[in-house]
This record gives structure tokens, C-alpha cells and sequence, in this order.
């Protein structure tokens, strides 16, 4: 096997990177590997994953979105090649596209970090109920009914009116 | 007013030489920076410096070349931030420490720097900084994707915490290909000094998390820690190694490179960066008897390039001229 990086050498160095349960080889010769600061670079991964994923939609057309995104115009192919967004709203757009690039490259789909303040209790007590709504379903699984009635009470008490609650 | 982070001894007590953090932030009412024009640049850059208006403001367009290039090799701005053709604003504050990028890859980077091993006092300082702009300006957020950036490998927290870490064993004893598999599993990774495909000068490295979604802000953090406080224990590993087969061979090198530094009369920014990164362990591990300069040695590192040689002199300098001038600001620090 030749070296990827300089064609010329055989590759004697084989490495593997794992982001977010993917697995990438690279395979190097000596010399190259000496030279190379990282075994691949974010950005290489991330398009080779928008190339992946224009192989796999390749072989599905009727896939690929073809709407342009309505706020900013930004169209699929042209994030593709960026590898950008246009806008807020293209998160909207395309947002089957992304998620599964999300599930790729970060290994998730969902923040769990900070707030912005202004809009921060009432996303707080949505993704609370969230998570209690999947306890509650691990409880119904188990056939727990006194937790799962216990939940059932606590998610219902979240998500009521505010002047419910007081 | 507080010194800037590169002024203090803290970034030379351990193979942490800085900490820092960077906040990806977007305005909900403009587009992301692939789709604005330059007017709602322009606009968005004034609207900002009005809102922060505790700090410095200076706009890219008016800064020299040789201005630009200073601000980079402190780690105020980067390179894409030099190369856009947009309208383009810095926000900085009285010692350097926090800095906001204006349309660089998205509408906001908020940047906060600490000597040392001081993340969390950064990060602290950044939410405080990311606080205050929320007050005045709505940011794109979603609820199950966090903060909306540019690009997707950012989204959720939009944070970057790296330590720039001093590691001139591993780089001796070749460790990286072994080190690097292991870290990246972690979503961590390592590179060199100026960021994104540079290569490392004088054993110097950024470590920084890779992935923005899923954890928490501190989770982050925390894993940046562990995983850093691994390969500082690999480093002391091979230095011991190194100290304890080879020590009159490092005392040796550490020694001809202070020599150099101290009498050479033209040298390359490569060549001094290794020569110092010797005498930086040199000093670190004892095994250099020689008063310690009164700059950091990360501060003379960062003086030796050239967009500082050139504030220096006050003048455009070719890279010859460049090379006489660094030997002779080396000389007069290491005399």
C-alpha cells in the first residue's frame, strides 16, 4: 500500500481516528507521519463527510433537497461545497441533513449547555420535561407505575399554564 | 487595569503556557456571514461596537498590514480574520485579555485568554462578556441545537477551549503519532501554534476540544483537563527519560542555544523559536544557570515574529532585514 499523503513511499504507519463512533484510517509512510502535526485535521473529516453523504444521496436523488433555504436562498449543493450555512433558518431547511451530520461529527444532536437568559426559563422547564419524559417511558418499560405515575405528574405540573402554577 | 496575560509568570511555571476560550455567537436579525452583504456587514460591525462600548474598537480595513500581523501572533485575531472581504471589526479590552472578532466566520467571536492553567477563569470571563451582548442583542439560538454558527462542527455550546502547552520531549522522542489516536477518541486534538494545518515552532501546541454539542460548557472543560493532564504526564515521562539517560546531551543543547540567542547576529523566526523553546525547558528543569530574562519566554517568542519586529523598528522590514533585527532584540534581552 502507498502512502496517502505523498503517493511515493509505502505506508508502514496506519492510524485510526474515531470522532463520535466513526471510525477514519489513514495510512502513511515514515517520513510523513514524522511531518504531520495531527493524523487528520477537523476540517478533512467534515468534508470527507459531505462527501460521504453526496455519495450516499447520489444514489437517491429524490433525497436531496432541492428547496433553496426561503430566507437567504442558500441552496444544498452550495452549503455542501462552503460547508456554511446561510442563515438561522437553514437550520430549519435542511435540518434532516444536519442532524445526521451532527450524529456524525459531534456524536449528538442536542445542546445541553448555557442559555441565553431572555429566553432561558421557559427552554429550561421544556427540556426538563423532555428528560422526564424519557424516564418515564424507561419507568412504563420496567412496568415501574409508581414512578412513572410520579413523572407523569411532575411533567404534566412543567408544562402547565404559568398562572396554573402559582 | 490588569496586564496582558503574555506579560505574566504564569506562563512560564509549567508546560501550560495559556489558557483560552472562544465563543461562536450569530445575531438572529442578520444572515450568517455566507449570505451578508457588505452594507449589513458594515452595519452589524457599528451596531456591535455601540453595544460594547467598554472596549476598544478598531476596524480591520484602517490597521496595517504590519498592525494585522501583530494582533495574530498574539492570538487576538486569525488568519481567516486577515483574509475576509467583508467589513470587519475588533472589540478589545484595556489589557488584551478579551477580544470579540467581528465578522470573522460568524457575526461573533468572543475570545478570553488567561496565563497559564486558568480555563475556568476564562470561560468565566467570556459568559460574562457573552452576558452582557445578550442583554442588548438577540443571539440565533434553537432549543434542541443550541447556538446557531456558520458552520455545524460549532453548533450547541459555539465554544473552543485550548491550552497552548510547551511539549519538547514528546516532539524529541516522536510520541504525537502514538498520543494523537487516543486523544482524538476523546474529541480532543492537537496542532500547531498558529492554529488550523500550521505546524508546531518551538515545541508549542494548541490542545482543544472538537466536538460543541451534547456536553455542558464545564463537561468540556473538564474533558479538555483530563485529557491534557494525560499528555503532560507523557511529556514528564519522556523528559525524565530523556533527563535521566541524556542530561549532558540537553544541558548541552540548552546551553549552545543560549549561546546563539545570546551572541548570533542573524537568525530565522523557526530557528529562534527552537532555540528558545530549549532554554524555556532550560530554565523550567534547572538545568540552565543563568539569570531568567525579565520577559516571559513566551512573551520574547511572541516579539521575535515578524509583524512585532516590524512595530519595533517602526518600519516594513524584508525578511533579511527582518533576521538582523531578531538577532539583535535577542541579543539585548539574553546579553
Amino acid at each position: 500500500m502507498l502512502c496517502e499523503k505523498c503517493k511515493k513511499n509505502t505506508a508502514t504507519v496506519h492510524m485510526q481516528q474515531f470522532i463520535g463512533g466513526n471510525k477514519t484510517e489513514i495510512h502513511l509512510c515514515q517520513s510523513c507521519s514524522f511531518k504531520m502535526e495531527m493524523p487528520i485535521s477537523f476540517e478533512n473529516i467534515f468534508q470527507g463527510f459531505l462527501t460521504s453523504l453526496q455519495s450516499m444521496t447520489a444514489n437517491r436523488p429524490t433525497r436531496i433537497p432541492t428547496t433553496p433555504c426561503e430566507r437567504c436562498g442558500m441552496t444544498y449543493e452550495q452549503f455542501k461545497s462552503a460547508g456554511k450555512l446561510g442563515c438561522e433558518a437553514c437550520y430549519h431547511t435542511f435540518a434532516k441533513e444536519i442532524e445526521a451530520l451532527f450524529k456524525n461529527v459531534q456524536g449528538s444532536t442536542r445542546h445541553e449547555g448555557k442559555f441565553p437568559q431572555r429566553l432561558g426559563a421557559d427552554l429550561r422547564a421544556r427540556r426538563e420535561a423532555d428528560q422526564l419524559r424519557r424516564q418515564l417511558k424507561e419507568a412504563v418499560e420496567a412496568e415501574n407505575y409508581e414512578d412513572a405515575a410520579r413523572l407523569r405528574d411532575q411533567i404534566r405540573a412543567l408544562e402547565a399554564p404559568k398562572e396554573l402554577q402559582s | 487595569m490588569s496586564s496582558p496575560w503574555f506579560t505574566s509568570e504564569k506562563t512560564d511555571i509549567n508546560p501550560i503556557l495559556s489558557s483560552r476560550i472562544r465563543l461562536a455567537r450569530n445575531l438572529r436579525k442578520y444572515p450568517f456571514q455566507q449570505k451578508l452583504n457588505a452594507p449589513n456587514a458594515a452595519y452589524m460591525v457599528q451596531e456591535m461596537q455601540e453595544a460594547i462600548s467598554i472596549f476598544h474598537k478598531l476596524d480591520m480595513q484602517n490597521l496595517s498590514e504590519a498592525e494585522q500581523k501583530v494582533f495574530l501572533e498574539k492570538h487576538i485575531i486569525s488568519p481567516e480574520f486577515i483574509r475576509g472581504l467583508l467589513p470587519r471589526g475588533l472589540l478589545i479590552s484595556d489589557d488584551q485579555n478579551l477580544s470579540v472578532m467581528l465578522n470573522e466566520a460568524d457575526h461573533i467571536r468572543i475570545q478570553s485568554m488567561q496565563a497559564g492553567d486558568a480555563l475556568s477563569d476564562a470561560l468565566t470571563a467570556a459568559n460574562r462578556l457573552d452576558d452582557l451582548i445578550e442583554e442588548r442583542m438577540e443571539y440565533a439560538f434553537h432549543h434542541e441545537y443550541g447556538y446557531l454558527t456558520a458552520c455545524p462542527t460549532n453548533t450547541g455550546t459555539g465554544l473552543r477551549a485550548s491550552y497552548m502547552i510547551h511539549l519538547p520531549f514528546l516532539e524529541r522522542t516522536d510520541q504525537f503519532k502514538s498520543l494523537l489516536p487516543i486523544i482524538s477518541k476523546f474529541g480532543i486534538t492537537l496542532r500547531g501554534i498558529y492554529g488550523e494545518g500550521t505546524e508546531s515552532m518551538g515545541g508549542i501546541y494548541q490542545i482543544s476540544n472538537q466536538t460543541t454539542m451534547g456536553k455542558t460548557e464545564e463537561e468540556i472543560i473538564q474533558v479538555l483537563q483530563n485529557m491534557t493532564i494525560k499528555v503532560m504526564e507523557h511529556e514528564a515521562q519522556a523528559r525524565d527519560k530523556m533527563l535521566g539517560t541524556h542530561r549532558a546531551d540537553q544541558e548541552n543543547m540548552v546551553y549552545r542555544a543560549y549561546g546563539v540567542l545570546a551572541y548570533s547576529r542573524k537568525i530565522t523566526a523557526k530557528e529562534a523559536m527552537d532555540l528558545l523553546s530549549e532554554v524555556r525547558l532550560g530554565y523550567l528543569y534547572g538545568l540552565l544557570d543563568k539569570p531568567k530574562p525579565v520577559k516571559q519566554i513566551y512573551q520574547i517568542m511572541m516579539e521575535i515574529q515578524p509583524g512585532h519586529l516590524q512595530r519595533i523598528a517602526g518600519r516594513e522590514m524584508d525578511e533579511l532585514d527582518r533576521d538582523y533585527a531578531r538577532a539583535e532584540y535577542l541579543r539585548e534581552i539574553f546579553k
